[in-house]
């Protein structure tokens, strides 16, 4: 008789999930007396903070702005000709070229880009953010380039689509809390606590991972790149893109907690509007005005 | 190896042991030793110097030598008779007499023709030189003490390193491996051995209203801790009577004190320390061994009595091979506190405190069968701070470095004060080039001595006299000579060696105040000489203590440079002391007339070459007004002047730039408070400095302090002298209102002996004797601190004194006039004094019009703009706004890639109005 009948005969029954993880001890406890077994187990939440140094010179920005450019334009070079690549400062006259730059100064007809030997401007039409930075490939003439094409880090299509094993609901919410059972909540209220379920409060950018899955919160001023681009899927989608959720925010640390070095999984980006989308395997969830969105991990599906 | 018979109950083998080719033979030793103290004792008719050390290991041995005999120099027109004089009245205790050339110690002249009078005893040798004084001319270094002339014949210095070549002696007398020297030669070696501290703290019953007296009162408790474990204890409570728990029992305090005896000889300690254990607790035993006919041999050597010697308020007691470090002492010297309690300074230094026992406590507590553990813990952790206060805080690194810098052993340093240090590295050098140093003055020489200076004058620094008021238009520069005096005996040769007593043809320096002394190239002064060594020592050291990373290794070179300082600044002190062995006017004279020399050319040559104003000049230092208020600039024109004028001065002359005060306010000569701008390692540190303007003394209430340092933070930092005038009115008007709380109004003071024993009428002991009489149970006792504060009445102002809780009680009113009169104005009032302000302003009694206000003549500025500039670099820009260019000026909403504007400037934040290089986020 195993232990499912022998518990079945008490008039006990577990769940498949309870046996999984269920040890000696606990079979004694409960074929002995009347305890009950919590069935649900709570899922393992690791919350990583990074911290940075704090700012203290002219210097310490540099480095900042510098870290970024080093990471991203690692990843634009993959996607550029080698053979065309030049130096902002010697950009050869009017020729194909492809330069890698830091957004510095918006302008009416495109931008001043800069890297770290010098600058130049681009004369485009794409939407460019300020201090995003981008791989362009173009023409030179009298001292600007002629933009043929924009291009952004981006993320990579084909990247493995992460889950995880059991139903994993995790609520994402600005203000109402719908009767459901969830495994974590994840609020920008900061009032809302519960003792039964684990309540992260969203007031700065952390990594969460749950079982594999890394949820990057990133609470942020969006309202700019909103304006810029037109709704926020947008917005959001073409942040995703550079690789950074707030580009043009305030250096307040030698850390740039918005730079999206590891791919996360799931974004969740309070916009001021409740929807949520996939972008190239990771699912981009916002929430505005009291809304909230339940998501299962195990699959990706927003739960109604 | 074979094994020693040697002395009592110590090792039985040792390092370093060379075995005669016939066995059996006595055998050759070899050791290395750190000398730690040094005495002497008489032998078969022979002084046997003893020299006490450990080596490397730890070990402790006993040096014995008997290679020197005492020896003196006279100088006489007539040496034959005076040795015949000298043979017949003393015998066989004359060794020897000849005839050597010597230099004399004051005045520039050849070698001469002395006397050199080799005895027996050296206590014999004061009354020898007695004798014969009046019959010769001179006599030279008969006042030396025989320990020390064998250390600098030998060139051994305290806590220097020797090597000793002898074999091992038997002797019952020494508690310690003991040898017969054969050689010993003074070694090179940096090391300190680690020393084993005992410390020491005593507890006496003694009736409650009189201070303890050895000769009625018995010592009930010694407690003891280890700096190694002994026995396997770190601490030890002997107690005079059987009580359970982890004490020593003893059943008298006689047993308990042989106890003490025993564990001094059985753990050896090399240093005994305590709180305040030269004037109480070593006494205070030896007394009590006196009283109950013990033997007090605690030293190293068996047999030879421990004493004290009382030297008007302090006591020394001597203890052969060991050396006593009263910690109090210490901390008296090196630290400023408001109070010196064994609680405050373990507070503040160790972090720790006293168990919770009051004195009072003591007599109950130990007849209290269930009470007397509390006790027990009190002296424990007594004896435990005393020793933590030498382990941790490392005090001893110090004086140790002065051992080796002046050779003086370490129970003299730490006893002596700097003749000592002074006068050993005196004769050792004076005798290393074949000169003899003078004895130390006797009364006549004293008497004769400040007569000569009432005559002639003595005269110190030059002192300029300031302009009162408050500078801060722009900022004042400090400029001082570096260590000024040594840098003149340097420069100019200044020596009694090297002073002219008489026309020769010899070139010269002649002094200001006319005296004159031979140039380095005819003689090197022996002083001069010495504070190169000194100076230059120093600074070799620092180098190597600046690159060393170790940080135990940095702290030991700390404390040597810290010794080469010391020593190089205490010998312009030497050269004016009286009662000095080389004093000699016109030296002191020439030194004190150079600096006051240069001081006025340095002051003048400010004026007329770079036209700027000298507000003020002590002794070694200018302030020089400069109408700038950046930093960087003033710095800059500072230090250039400051190089100029060192360039035009001779020798190692150097005037350096020190300081900015960016605000400054001179009352009087001496006395001044200034914002305080300093630059190191090109950041600006600043502070608040004050000279002669106490803002603390012991008669003031808090309320005069605090107000005292606010009102000169306003004036200083501010430069709103109508705030700080409307704060004193503000002040006065709470006073008025009785809006003070009692606590601030409140001062408070000790009793140092019983009420009645008090002459005179005194506040506190007013108050004490009220609260006698209204609580007869309770009254307060010797040791108790009294806050009293003075209210209205009609009586004499002690006799109004009243505790606070009293006040409160009674609801009395506290005397407004005395606290805004007598406590209040007077200090304030002497700052407000040079800015215009008068008494009846701060009163609030209207600003007075004075005929020059009306006439229109200068008056003071009342409110000042104590802006800084400091170049962006210094700038520290508080939440950044934006950025800029430093050259072109251009703005940016974001630092560059290359950190740098398109036109090769560099990039600087800006908020607030502020542009700087360093942003605070």
């Amino acid at each position: 008789m195993n232990i499912v009948e022998k518990l079945l005969e008490k008039g006990k029954l577990i769940s498949p999930e309870v046996y999984s993880r269920i040890n000696e001890e606990d079979i004694e406890k409960l074929l002995e007396g009347d305890e009950f077994l919590i069935t649900k187990i709570l899922p393992k939440i690791r919350v990583i903070r990074e911290d940075g140094d704090k700012i203290k010179k002219i210097e310490d920005f540099v480095d900042v702005y510098r870290e970024r450019f080093k990471y991203l334009s690692s990843l634009i070079k993959e996607k550029l000709d080698m053979k065309r690549m030049v130096s902002l400062n010697k950009l050869p006259p009017n020729s194909e070229v492809c330069v890698i730059g830091m957004v510095r100064d918006l302008e009416e007809n495109g931008a001043v880009i800069e890297d770290t030997t010098g600058s130049t401007r681009i004369i485009t039409d794409s939407t460019l953010i300020e201090d995003e930075v981008i791989g362009v490939e173009g023409v030179t003439d009298r001292g600007n380039i002629i933009v043929k094409r924009i291009i952004h880090p981006d993320i990579p299509l084909g990247r493995e689509v992460v889950l995880t094993e059991n139903d994993r609901l995790c609520l994402f919410t600005s203000g109402e809390v719908p009767k459901k059972n969830v495994d974590v909540i994840f609020t920008t209220t900061p009032d809302l606590e519960r003792n039964d379920v684990k309540v992260i409060h969203v007031n700065e950018p952390v990594t969460v991972e749950m079982e594999n899955v890394r949820i990057f919160l990133a609470p942020s001023d969006y309202s700019g790149y909103i304006k810029k681009f037109g709704d926020p899927q947008r917005a959001l989608v073409e942040l995703v893109r550079r690789r950074h959720l707030n580009p043009t925010g305030k250096i307040i640390s030698k850390f740039d907690p918005y730079l999206l070095k590891e791919i996360p999984d799931v974004i969740y980006a309070p916009m001021g509007s409740t929807f949520t989308l996939n972008y190239k395997t990771v699912t981009l969830v916002s929430t505005g005005s009291d809304g909230s969105v339940l998501l299962n991990l195990r699959n990706r599906e927003v739960v109604q | 190896m074979g094994r020693f018979s040697l002395t009592s109950g110590t090792e039985k083998w040792y390092n370093n042991i060379y075995l005669s080719q016939e066995r059996n033979k006595v055998v050759a030793m070899k050791v290395q030793i750190q000398v730690l103290d040094v005495d002497y004792d008489m032998l078969n008719n022979r002084p046997i110097v003893r020299i006490f050390g450990k080596d490397r290991n730890g070990k402790t041995y006993c040096v014995c030598a008997t290679d020197l005999l005492p020896y003196f120099y006279i100088k006489t027109t007539n040496p034959k008779r005076i040795e015949e004089e000298l043979r017949s009245r003393f015998g066989g205790e004359i060794e020897k007499t000849e005839i050597v050339e010597r230099y004399l110690p004051i005045g520039y002249s050849d070698k001469i023709e002395l006397l050199k009078v080799t005895t027996r005893t050296p206590s014999k040798v004061p009354e020898i030189r007695d004798y014969i004084k009046d019959k010769v001319d001179d006599i030279y270094e008969a006042d030396i003490l025989f320990k020390y002339r064998y250390m600098v014949d030998r060139s051994i210095t305290g806590m220097g390193w020797i090597e000793v070549e002898g074999n091992p002696l038997r002797t019952d007398t020494i508690r310690c491996a003991t040898i017969e020297a054969r050689s010993i030669t003074p070694i090179e070696n940096d090391e300190n051995v680690p020393l084993r501290i005992l410390a020491l703290d005593i507890e006496v019953k003694t009736p409650q209203e009189r201070i303890p007296s050895a000769d009625k009162d018995p010592i009930i408790m010694i407690a003891l801790a280890y700096s190694e474990p002994f026995r396997g204890r770190e601490n030890d409570v002997l107690v005079a009577k059987s009580v359970p728990g982890d004490v020593i029992s003893c059943t008298s305090e006689e047993e308990m004190l042989e106890k003490l005896k025993d564990i001094i000889e059985s753990y050896d300690p090399d240093i005994i320390t305590g709180y305040n254990i030269n004037n109480f607790d070593m006494p205070y035993i030896i007394q009590r061994m006196q009283h109950l006919n013990l033997k007090r041999d605690l030293g190293r050597v068996v047999d030879k009595t421990v004493f004290c010697q009382t030297f008007g308020p302090q006591t020394k007691t001597n203890i052969t091979g060991r050396v006593i470090v009263d910690s109090y002492r210490i901390v008296k010297k090196e630290y400023s506190f408001k109070n010196y309690t064994l609680n405050t300074v373990a507070k503040d230094l160790l972090g720790e405190e006293k168990e919770d026992v009051s004195y009072k406590e003591i007599n109950g507590l130990w007849e209290d069968r269930n009470e007397i553990h509390r006790l027990i813990s009190y002296a424990r952790k007594d004896s435990i701070l005393a020793l933590k206060l030498i382990t941790e805080k490392k005090p001893l690194d110090k004086y140790i470095a002065l051992c080796r810098v002046s050779g003086v052993l370490l129970q003299d340093v730490l006893d002596g004060g700097e003749s000592i240090r002074i006068e050993n590295l005196l004769l050792s050098e004076f005798n290393k080039k074949g000169f003899v140093l003078p004895l130390k003055p006797g009364r006549e020489e004293i008497i004769k001595r400040s007569k000569e200076r009432e005559k002639e004058g003595i005269k110190g620094g030059l002192v300029l006299e300031p302009n009162p008021g408050l500078y801060a238009d722009g900022c004042v520069m400090v400029m001082d000579f570096k260590s000024l005096y040594p840098s003149i005996i340097r420069t100019f040769n200044i020596c009694p060696t090297t002073l002219l007593t008489r026309d020769l043809d010899v070139e010269y320096n002649e002094s200001p105040a006319g005296a004159r002394f031979v140039k380095s190239s005819v003689r090197e002064g022996i002083i001069p000489r010495i504070l190169s060594g000194l100076i230059d020592g120093r600074s070799t050291v620092k180098k190597r203590m600046y690159q060393e990373k170790d940080p135990e290794k940095r702290r030991l070179l700390d404390a040597k440079q810290y010794a080469f300082k010391i020593m190089a600044n205490a010998f312009y002190g030497y050269c004016g002391y009286m009662k000095a062995r080389t004093y000699n006017i016109h030296v002191a004279n020439a030194i004190t007339s150079y600096g006051r020399h240069l001081i006025q050319k340095t002051a003048d040559k400010i004026r007329n070459e770079y036209g700027l104003e000298i507000i003020y000049g002590d002794t070694d230092s200018v302030m020089v007004k400069y109408p700038s208020k950046n930093l960087d600039e003033v710095y800059e024109v500072g230090t250039r002047i400051a190089k100029e004028i060192t360039d035009s001065l001779p020798g190692v002359l150097e005037l350096e730039f020190e300081k900015i005060f960016r605000s400054f306010l001179i009352l009087a000569k001496k006395r001044y408070a200034g914002w305080a701008f300093e630059k190191h390692n090109g950041e600006w540190s600043d502070k608040i400095e004050m000279k002669g303007i106490e803002t603390v003394r012991r008669d003031w209430c808090d309320l005069v302090t605090n107000t005292m340092n606010a009102v000169i933070d306003m004036i200083i930092k501010e430069g709103d002298v109508n705030r700080a005038i409307s704060f004193v009115q503000e002040k006065i008007e709470q006073i008025r209102k009785r809006e003070v709380p009692l606590k601030e109004l409140s001062v408070t003071k000790s009793i140092t002996k019983s009420l009645e024993s008090y002459d005179g009428v005194l506040p506190h002991i007013e108050a004490a004797k009220k609260m006698r009489m209204r609580d007869p149970s309770n009254p307060p006792t010797r040791g108790d601190r009294i806050s009293f504060v003075i209210v209205e009445g009609n009586q004499m102002l002690s006799k109004r004194a009243e505790t606070i809780e009293y006040v409160k009680e009674k609801n009395l009113k506290t005397d407004t006039d005395y606290y805004i009169n007598n406590q209040l104005l007077p200090p304030i009032e002497r700052i407000f004094a040079v800015l215009g302000v008068s008494r009846d302003e701060l009163l609030g009694k209207g600003r007075q019009t004075s005929l020059s206000d009306i006439m229109g003549n200068r008056r003071p500025e009342r409110n000042h703009d104590l802006s800084i500039e400091m170049s962006p670099r210094e700038v520290v820009v508080k939440n950044p706004t934006g950025f800029i260019c430093s050259e072109c000026n251009r703005d940016f909403r974001r630092v560059t890639l290359t950190g740098r504007c398109e036109c090769g400037g560099e990039i600087y934040a800006s908020g607030q109005g502020f542009i700087g290089k360093y942003v605070e986020i």
